[in-house]
């Protein structure tokens, strides 16, 4: 037995108080559909968002057949299916309430006939999406006075939902403002860091050189007999090498002592970068193809410097294709036009490719177009100063056949082989 | 005939220091330069084997002192060695193909410097 239309009014009150406190859309949404069947004596309540292509709806929570609460995130149905939002979409009213007609489930399968209500969900500017009520499991007759709750349910909904949207994305814009001010301040940190250590690095080391030259040269005239001497200087000697290797620590953390070049074989750095992303091409399905020059000449290079430009790259490609496609990795060498040789690596793959308006901010320090997705744009302004701290050139351009990018790496050597 | 080797750095206390060291072993003649504007006028007199190169240095920088003795035609051809007080040392350093040892350095470990650039 329902209770009376102005108790139902006043649970209705209660119950938008303690919605009021859902901390996130999802948890709203939830709670309208066990509240609304709990306290509000409604049989089966389903939420259903309008899609971004108006004709379908977006499943969110319901109530299955046998009465069980589900999460219906992500399903569609096409909007027409239902004649009562058809209906109430031409009649642009707020609820419709229809008797004998097909009640469904949650992917849109007629399970059974009854009463429905259906009201728009209204979040101020626009209906985001429709709240429905049937009496598939109770039998229970549904009328006006159910109609007209379900209309307030659904408008207390509609309110709350595009606060509870708008909280949402304040949150999560300020999280993203959060990593990136995170990032800045430890690349900052880091280059305080370094401009620390290289300048405690020249005040101390001085000091430190001549304190050494000093204890070698008091140990020089030293009578060999005078042990006590000896020890003494040679502890002296010894906190010297401590301090310096402190300083050298403190060097190496900052990174700040020069790039070390060493010749190296860019056939087996490609193969290491590829070991740090094969998690993301596993599970993106990405087929990755080589092409490599066997007999590839050795170019000068900072290996662990030159893995991060190859990570940055394929990890742009990997982004573009997040249902697959293909990771086409290129080495060859070539004369170059004023002596000596120049080693190429390109990386093509089969993504959309890139706008022709963005395509000169690409290497902008956070120019992003993923922003949402957690890109800080700071990936290609890395490759572009790796780059040239190695003399070397990056291009990066749409392919000219079929679709996709692809990125050229150019590296000077002397050697041929 | 003792080697001369020439060091140029503005740091007094240690070019004093290692010139006291480096003559003690009877092998070399040293002179110190602390004041890389004069390094050149410097050379030209003492006519070095082997130049220890400070890199870091006020008004003309290590760099700098190299480029005017390449340009010289009659030390073009003397071996130097950069001095550091920032870069770490690894036995293989170099910055453009000369060698580059890290302060402090041990007496032996010049001496070793030094044996391997004087031909
Ligand atoms: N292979 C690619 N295909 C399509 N667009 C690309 C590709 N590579 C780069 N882009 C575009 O260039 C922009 C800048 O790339 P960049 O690597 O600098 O930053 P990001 O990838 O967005 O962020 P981050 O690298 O910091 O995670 C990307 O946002 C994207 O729009
Ligand atoms: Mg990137």
């Amino acid at each position: 037995m329902k209770d009376s239309f102005e108790k139902r009014l006043r649970t209705l009150h209660e119950v938008g108080n303690r919605l009021s406190r859902a901390e996130s859309v999802e948890e709203l949404c939830r709670s309208i559909v066990e509240l609304g069947t709990s306290e509000l004596g409604f049989d089966r309540l389903s939420i259903w968002f309008v899609d971004k292509n108006p004709k379908y709806l977006i499943g969110s929570f319901g109530v299955d057949e046998k009465g069980r609460l589900r999460k219906e995130i992500g399903e569609r149905v096409l909007r027409d299916d239902d004649p009562a939002v058809r209906h109430i979409h031409t009649d642009r009213s707020h609820s419709v309430l229809e008797a004998g007609v097909p009640l469904r489930n949650g992917s849109g399968k007629v399970v059974g006939r009854g009463a429905h209500i259906i009201a728009t969900i209204w979040d101020g500017q626009k209906v985001v999406g429709y709240l429905s009520a049937d009496n598939l499991l109770s039998k229970d007759p549904i009328g006006e006075h159910d109609r007209e709750i379900l209309e307030l349910f659904a408008s207390t909904f509609g309110h709350l939902y595009s606060l509870k949207k708008a909280e949402e994305e304040v949150r999560s814009a300020y999280s993203r403002l959060k990593d990136v001010q995170h990032q800045l301040i430890q690349s900052a940190k880091m280059e305080v860091v370094g401009s620390l250590a290289s300048g405690a690095a020249h005040e101390v080391k001085n000091p430190l050189a001549v304190m050494l030259q000093g204890i070698e040269y008091i140990a020089g005239k030293t009578e060999a007999s005078d042990r006590g001497a000896h020890t003494t200087l040679e502890r002296m000697r010894r906190a010297v090498e401590k301090a310096d290797s402190i300083i050298r620590g403190l060097l190496d953390f900052s990174a700040v002592s020069k790039l070390s070049y060493t010749p190296q074989n860019l056939n087996s750095i490609i193969e290491k970068a590829l070991r740090l992303v094969s998690y993301d091409i596993d599970r993106s399905k990405i087929n990755t193809v080589r092409e490599f020059q066997k007999d590839l000449p050795d170019v000068r290079i900072d290996d662990n410097k030159i893995e991060q430009v190859l990570v940055n790259l394929f990890l742009n490609s990997i982004y573009q294709m997040p249902d697959g496609g293909k990771l086409i990795i290129r080495t060859y060498s070539k004369k170059a036009p004023r002596g000596g040789f120049k080693v190429f690596i390109e990386i093509e793959d089969t993504g959309p490719g890139i706008p022709e308006e963005i395509m000169d901010k690409i290497f902008n320090p956070f120019f992003t177009t993923r922003r949402a997705a957690g890109g800080t744009g700071l990936g290609l302004a890395i490759v572009r100063n790796i780059m040239d701290m190695h003399d070397g050139k990056v291009e990066i351009a749409n392919k000219k056949v079929g679709h996709g990018v692809k990125a050229v790496l150019a590296f000077p050597t002397n050697k041929r082989r | 005939m003792r080697k001369k080797i020439l060091i140029v750095d503005d740091e007094k206390d240690f070019t004093e220091l290692i010139k006291l060291n480096l003559e003690q072993t009877h092998l070399y003649d040293v002179m110190t330069e602390n004041f890389p504007q004069r390094a050149i006028s410097t050379a030209k007199k003492f006519k070095p084997d082997l130049i220890f190169l400070d890199i870091m240095m006020p008004k003309v920088d290590g760099g700098g002192v190299l480029f005017n003795l390449k340009n010289d035609p009659q030390l073009k051809n003397v071996p130097v060695v950069f001095l550091t007080a920032i870069v770490n040392e690894d036995e293989t350093d170099t910055i453009s193909g000369y060698q580059t040892v890290s302060k402090p350095i041990t007496i032996d470990q010049l001496m070793d410097v030094i044996k391997k650039n004087i031909k």
